[in-house]
């Protein structure tokens, strides 16, 4: 009984420092492209291509950021960026909420609720290459292309569905009774919803809006395609602008692509709680 | 006292008041711009795409679409740049999917135990997915660079040859397959740790008296148990493979030698560069298809929908 | 003053017949109580009172208004639920403030109203906290203030006191009973216990399987049930039900032969004695009905639950707490016949007994 004891401890010692190990080793892999790119777009170009490579700045500079938030449009980009994730999130959030909670609480006739949501989930699962040749031909013919509205619109093709399957969990988990005693107690169904389940769900309401602001913020195929001007184009298609056949600007892209990240690591860490079930559009509750 | 009395007449006429008919029909009304707003986005798309597959598009808008039946779609089939793209999107698929699951679900058995308490941890390597991937191609394009980039001085300090990673004709779907790796494997692990956090202890605890090896175990009791959220997992994964651009177009371009050109970068470059959106559209319908048969399998199977 | 009433009302869901063509009238400050057990449409006839089930066919009136059509809001109805269902967002004071405030009641009367209510309840000490920071009997309390803060028409209780401890429950109970009486409201109560049912209400509309078995007092309940159903739901331990045949007078069945049983004659009957209605006779007294031996003994305290093997049934009677008896003795016990009931298993109705 006591060797087996004390062999399993040592198992179990070394299990645990190989499980340390790991994460030690997992940590570095991922956070150091992440801080690659932040390192580089501190250095001055010379500093950037040097071999060995300069781990650590020598000599800290804001050059790039210069270049590219003041002396070329990186600034309008984010705004473009930011304006369009702002236009589809409110669209989205507030239509997805409803439908949301339709599809939580409603019985339909035809088994019309299951067939709905499933057409509504597929309708995120398209790949946005198949829809971009008829959304670029019919922005065109609205005369529409370069426009941030042509951005939300078709951005919100995305972010609709997943709105409505992410409210749709949130308001599955809250528990019926609340909006039927609030019937009860004289509201209308619909302000039952307003006054009881919209305020329940609101931490789901915020991860979810906040899930469509960076999958908006991320997105480059549709914007590629749709804008050309600097006027309308986004921060993605701003930095792949700098990686042309003949040069790349180094530290320009190092320092808006840097830029780029920092919301979204901001926003990361607000909706940890939410993660699972925002990348899985609902389906596992984390 | 409250008084409900009038109130109480004038909504006894059914349908007699506003407020009436909106309870009533409050199931369709509030789903009804969602359901409204996604046909115009989705089916109108497919309708307008249907059409223009089935026409030769001049780049001059001012020249009629001339209509050649199913001309595009025959030229699917002897179209060789279609084959290496369908061929290359395949490979990626395969290959970055299950690299991601084995490593996914390896990483969170193994860790399960020890990161609950580490929740700030978990945070931080969730980063890389959360990143957008035009800043995920570009960190990884200087990295892969080959004059200074960090790789290759590895490769040197450890006495290896040095490389052109993503400008190798060998090692360019290998390079983007990495970096699709290092920002997906997260999405795995983090959903695994999710299943096992949500494993039932009297199973394990009856099989450990039972007399089953770990191993035992993981077959019988944790693999049946994850299955549903494995199969969500590697169904978002797969359609998210299917659609992969944004690595591709800076990392490589699609080069060299056509090695790393998938469907979407060619779909993009024939409607684009080539000018030639009919036949764009007859490859996007090709994606479309085969995304609707691989997710209506994978849902059908999983009963997702419920 | 409120009645209620239902005519003819069906309530299916897809296939399923959860109420089937109900018809009854809940007097005017009754306190009316559908007892059965889960799944009989107790609830489902409650909810379609409240308006959060339309029925499928049928009407339900409130006094002489036909309110299937009427919005949940303009029915004037309140509910308790199970599980409370307090605004977890909301303060005990607002939780209670909630149909005030939906009906823009003035501030001072809403204020006047809140205490009011919350002394009588007791809470008025934590009208700021949230429901998670009450203990489950206080929760319980603010659930019923929510409810009589407005003096509704009716209300509606649903399982109320189902989430708390025994000792909370029959001190709940005893204040709902004061409470109802005090407030003159009609009031419908659903519950599957029965002790609950018995000491609450006027009357008890035994419910099963979507249809009343048996509407009537309390004590006709106990003392006077129709049904086979109602016979054996009723009562703790229940109602001994032994299936046997009359013939000519008298009830036979394995081992027991018990006479008085009328003049019907009936191949398959049901004989139902409640155990106080069994007594533990000497084996040769010549009134004795059956000499049967003990299964088990059980002292409550006030008395002793003796069980009896019977073929392979078990017979149970209720004798005195100084019972002294041992398991596998033999006893022979006499069944009081002017107490017993007959039923036809056939129809699952009682037969009177005409002697």
């Amino acid at each position: 009984m006591a060797t087996i004891r004390t062999r399993s401890r040592g198992r179990e010692m070394l299990l645990r420092l190989s499980a340390y190990l790991t994460i030690l080793v997992a940590l570095i892999l991922t956070l150091f492209p992440v801080y690659w790119i932040a390192a580089n777009s501190f250095k001055f170009d010379i500093d950037i291509f040097a071999v060995p490579p300069e781990w650590l700045p020598r000599n800290p500079t804001l050059k790039h950021y210069d270049e590219a938030f003041i002396q070329r449009p990186f600034l309008r980009y984010a705004l473009n960026s930011f304006l369009v994730a702002a236009g589809t999130t409110a669209i989205s959030v507030t239509f997805g909420t409803m439908a949301g909670y339709a599809l939580a609480r409603f019985s339909y006739p035809w088994q019309w609720r299951k067939q709905i949501s499933f057409w509504i989930l597929s309708t995120r699962m398209m790949p946005p290459i198949v829809s971009i040749i008829p959304l670029y031909l019919f922005f065109n013919y609205f005369d529409m292309l370069n426009t941030k509205s042509a951005l939300i619109i078709a951005y919100t093709a995305f972010n609709l569905p997943f709105a409505t399957w992410m409210m749709k969990s949130y308001f599955q988990d809250l528990p019926v009774e609340l909006e039927e005693a609030a019937i009860v107690d004289g509201d209308t169904r619909w302000g039952a919803f307003l006054h009881v389940a919209l305020p329940l769900a609101r931490p789901g309401l915020a991860a979810t809006a906040i899930f469509c602001l960076i999958i908006s913020w991320n997105e480059f195929l549709l914007s590629l395609v749709i804008t050309l001007t600097e006027q309308s184009q986004t921060l993605p298609i701003g930095i792949a602008g700098r990686v042309t056949q003949y040069k790349t600007y180094w530290g320009e892209i190092s320092a808006a692509g840097f830029m780029a990240c920092v919301p979204i690591v901001i926003f990361a860490f607000i909706v940890q709680k939410h993660l699972v079930r925002g990348l899985s559009l609902g389906a596992v509750k984390g | 006292m409250l008084k409900y009395k009038g109130e109480l007449a004038k909504s006894l006429q059914p349908g007699g008041s506003l407020e009436h008919w909106t309870e009533r029909h409050l199931r369709y009304l509030m789903l009804a711009p969602t359901v409204l707003i996604l046909l115009v986005l989705t089916i109108f798309p497919s309708v307008y795409m249907f059409y223009a597959a089935v026409h030769r598009i001049s780049p001059n808008p001012d020249l009629p679409w001339e209509f050649v039946g199913t001309g595009n779609f025959v030229r699917l089939i002897s179209d060789p740049q279609f084959h290496v793209a369908v061929r290359n999107t395949a490979v990626f698929t395969i290959v970055a999917v299950a690299l991601e699951f084995v490593l996914g679900l390896g990483l969170a058995l193994l860790l399960d135990r020890y990161i609950r308490r580490l929740s700030f941890l978990k945070t931080v390597l969730m980063i890389p997915m959360m990143l957008p991937p035009i800043a995920v191609a570009i960190t990884w394009k200087i990295i892969y660079e080959p004059q200074f980039g960090v790789l290759n001085e590895i490769m040197f300090q450890l006495g290896l040859p040095v490389q052109a990673w993503a400008g190798d004709v060998n090692l360019a779907m290998f390079s983007i397959i990495v970096a699709d790796v290092w920002q997906w494997t997260p999405f795995i692990f983090l959903l695994m740790l999710a299943g096992l956090a949500s494993l039932p202890v009297e199973p394990y605890e009856a099989a450990a008296l039972d007399g089953a090896s770990s191993w035992r175990q993981f077959w019988d009791l944790t693999l049946p148990f994850l299955k549903p959220v494995i199969a969500i997992a590697l169904l978002l994964r797969v359609m998210d493979a299917l659609r992969l651009f944004d690595l591709v177009f800076i990392l490589t371009g699609g080069g060299p030698a056509d090695r790393t050109k998938v469907l979407s970068l060619y779909i993009y470059q024939v409607a684009y560069r080539f000018a030639d959106p009919g036949y764009a559209a007859a490859i996007s319908l090709f994606v479309l298809f085969v995304t609707i048969v691989l997710s209506t399998w994978f849902m059908k199977r999983m009963r997702l929908a419920e | 003053m409120a009645s209620v009433r239902f005519d003819n009302v069906t309530k299916k869901f897809g296939e399923f017949v959860a109420v089937h063509d109900f018809n009854l009238e809940i007097r005017d400050k009754e306190f009316l109580v559908l007892l059965g057990p889960s799944g009989c449409g107790k609830t489902t006839t409650m909810r379609m009172v409240a308006g959060l089930e339309e029925a499928t066919s049928g009407d339900i009136f409130i006094n002489s208004d036909r309110i299937n059509d009427v919005l949940p809001k303009y029915r004037d109805v309140a509910m308790v639920f199970q599980s409370y269902a307090l605004y977890p967002h909301l303060s005990v004071e607002d939780n209670i403030g909630y149909p005030l405030k939906i009906r823009k009641v003035p501030p001072e009367e809403y204020k006047r109203r809140i205490t009011e209510v919350a002394r009588r309840v007791e809470l008025d000490t934590m009208l700021k906290r949230l429901p998670k920071e009450l203990s489950g009997g206080q929760r319980q309390r603010v659930a019923l203030a929510r409810a009589i803060v407005r003096t509704p028409r009716v209300f509606l209780m649903d399982e109320p006191l189902s989430n708390l401890d025994a000792k909370l429950r029959t001190q709940m109970r005893a204040e709902l009973k004061h409470l109802q009486h005090e407030l003159q409201v009609t009031t419908i109560y659903v519950t599957h216990d029965q002790i609950e049912a018995m000491t609450l209400a006027h009357r008890v509309a035994v419910m099963n399987r979507g249809v009343i078995e048996q509407l009537g007092t309390p004590r006709e309940i106990y003392n006077d049930p129709r049904t086979l159903f109602v016979a054996g739901f009723i009562g703790s331990p229940p109602m001994n039900l032994i299936p046997g045949e009359v013939k000519d007078g008298v009830f036979a069945s394995a081992g027991l032969r018990v006479g008085g049983a009328g003049h019907v004659s009936i191949p398959r009957a049901v004989l139902g004695v409640r155990p106080e209605d069994v007594h533990v006779v000497n084996p040769e007294d010549p009134d004795v009905n059956l000499v049967a031996p003990i299964y088990s003994v059980e002292l409550t305290g006030e008395n002793t639950l003796v069980s009896l093997q019977l073929g392979g049934r078990l017979m149970t009677l209720r004798a005195d707490k100084n019972f002294a008896g041992q398991i596998d003795q033999r006893v022979g016990t006499r069944i009081e016949t002017d107490r017993m009931f007959l039923f036809d298993a056939e129809t699952e109705r009682r037969v009177d007994i005409q002697n």
